[in-house]
């Protein structure tokens, strides 16, 4: 396929079939059993398309083609090039996000943590002189370059943050006290915990700050517990989410949403991206599984009444995986970036080195070591070495508006011989959940469209697909 | 004023004095005025393409 294509893609599931065009990210419902199944889950372009429907002469199909005809003729259906848009230009761009790690303290030992491999290798420290040292270069480098944008600090991803607590504090009031000398506004945020143990001050803290993230490893009874205990020391005044790892043999991930909701606010599922010899590998076996399970778990979705589907939406967080989908799409987000770790975005650890973000630093060719606290320096060497996924398989991809390209830290695991190309199961993957996820948002949009207004208005969300779903039809505002 | 019709965010419809106008329902401004409907479909056709707001990265991963 060239880029300067049109690209479409014919995806049929369950006797259900849908027209997505991946340009403009519209899509329409097709009837299945008219549509030759040659060109069911195929990337097609608009000649291909004619072609194949021409060949063809069901009443359905030549309407089909009459409108794509009609659709052409207005320049409808723009290159899939237009969603891509080069650039790698990072060199001299913003930071917006860094990630500082003093340390790896821990007091638990999950199967899946980011920092396991780092823990082995080092057991350095940072200190708040240290600490100082790295962000007042990052903030003096956004003034020298007039960089306007804000910034996010996240001090403590690679420990529990509990344990290292007062130094937290230090820095917090120190980012307060320099915060003024500054046209861009400075945040900073606070990781997630683990609340195997919680402090009165720690308590005083979230209950002043109201905002508290926590991170569960579901087999770990006694975490499970101790969180269940835990949380009850907050204010109900304080937004509480749940961040759930899940892997690759999964179960019943309907249930999982709602085991904890009781306790919290907001519950967030997101895939752990671990190493073949991990507990749960991603291998091509576990992700078919994987897979069955996502589709069962979207057909739970759809078989409930609408009360509980609403509360499911309002319950699912802002970093759920499946939600971010299920807002790419409603919204037509075209995922410029998926991340913006190595671009605008680097975790510094406890050895002084620098990475686009925490999972990564024990990857060589994804880290810099910072000389004599010479951020800027070692910035650069890092920026040269951040691949360019926009010129791999990414740039054809049906999917690449709402995904954006691979994630380093899964590309890495998954098989770090290849840095430079997207991962086949973490596409398959995404490939998956965007599948579902559009067939299930044109169930509720066709069978349950008051219901998606409420949906749409509970997450604030801008929906962008508010026209006839059914080909056809839509074809006829422009006839 | 002839009936109004909707695609996505946009409406269009024929004023009093003959021109083929194109609403933005959720803004609710105007984006053109045409002397002839196809020149106001084609831009419909282009706004839905387009839309510049939708370009997204993310911030967290
Ligand atoms: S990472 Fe994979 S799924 Fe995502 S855009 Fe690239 S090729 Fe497509």
């Amino acid at each position: 396929m060239h880029l300067n294509d049109s690209c479409f893609r014919i995806i049929h599931k369950n006797d259900r079939c849908l027209l997505l065009d991946c340009s403009t990210q519209i899509f329409w419902n097709l009837e299945p059993n008219s549509i030759p199944k040659e060109l069911f889950d195929q990337q097609l372009n608009l000649h291909v398309l004619g072609k194949k429907i021409l060949k063809n002469d069901n009443s359905y199909l030549q309407k089909l083609k009459e409108n794509i005809k009609l659709l052409r003729k207005l320049n409808f259906f723009v290159p899939l090039k237009r969603g891509i848009q080069k650039n790698n230009s990072y060199r001299s761009s913003d930071i917006t996000q860094i990630y500082v790690n003093p340390s790896l303290d821990c007091n638990l030992n999950c199967w899946f943590c980011y920092a396991k491999d780092s823990r082995k290798k080092n057991n350095s420290k940072l200190d708040f002189e240290d600490i100082s040292k790295v962000i007042l270069p990052i903030l003096d480098y956004k003034k020298e370059n007039n960089f306007s944008s804000s910034i996010g600090f996240s001090i403590g991803f690679t420990e529990e943050l509990t344990l290292n607590f007062q130094l937290f504090k230090r820095i917090k009031s120190s980012i307060d006290k320099i915060k003024k000398q500054y046209e861009f506004s400075i945040f900073l945020f606070l990781p997630s915990t683990n609340l195997m143990q919680v402090t009165e001050e720690y308590v005083d803290f979230i209950n002043d700050y109201k905002h508290l993230t926590v991170s569960i490893d579901l087999e770990n009874k006694n975490q499970v517990n101790k969180v269940v205990q835990n949380i009850e020391k907050f204010n109900l005044d304080v937004e509480k989410n749940l961040i759930i790892p899940i892997h690759s043999k999964i179960k019943d991930i309907y249930d999982i949403y709602f085991r904890f909701s009781s306790y919290f606010d907001y519950i967030s599922l997101r895939p752990v991206r671990v190493k073949d010899d991990s507990k749960y590998p991603w291998t091509l076996e576990n992700l078919r599984n994987n897979k069955l399970e996502i589709s069962k778990f979207l057909k739970k979705l759809l078989s409930l009444d609408d009360e509980d589907l609403l509360l499911f939406f309002e319950k699912i967080g802002p970093t759920d995986y499946f939600a971010r989908y299920f807002h790419r799409i409603v919204e037509r987000q075209r995922m410029n970036e998926r991340c913006i770790a190595g671009k605008n975005a680097f975790a510094i650890n406890s050895a002084m080195e620098i990475s686009p973000c925490s999972s990564l630093p024990d990857y060589d060719d994804l880290s810099v070591k910072i000389s004599d606290f010479n951020i800027q320096d070692a910035l650069e060497k890092l920026r040269k070495k951040i691949p360019n996924y926009k010129e791999t398989e990414c740039s054809t991809c049906y999917i690449q508006s709402y995904c954006g390209g691979p994630c380093m830290d899964w590309v890495v695991k998954l098989d770090d011989q290849n840095l430079f190309h997207p991962n086949k199961i973490e596409c398959d993957f995404n490939k998956h959940i965007v599948e579902e996820t559009l067939f299930l948002i044109s169930d509720l949009i066709e069978n349950r469209k008051e219901l998606f207004g409420l949906i749409i208005k509970k997450r604030r969300m801008r929906n962008r697909l508010n026209y006839a779903l059914d080909f056809n039809q839509f074809s006829k505002f422009f006839s | 004023m002839s009936e109004r019709e909707q695609c996505g965010d946009y409406e269009i419809y024929l004023d009093n004095e003959d021109w083929w106008v194109i609403k933005n329902l959720i803004s609710g401004t105007i984006l053109g005025k045409f002397l002839k409907k196809e020149d106001a479909l084609d831009k419909i056709a282009a706004f839905l393409q387009s839309d510049d707001e939708r370009t997204e990265s993310e911030s967290v991963c």
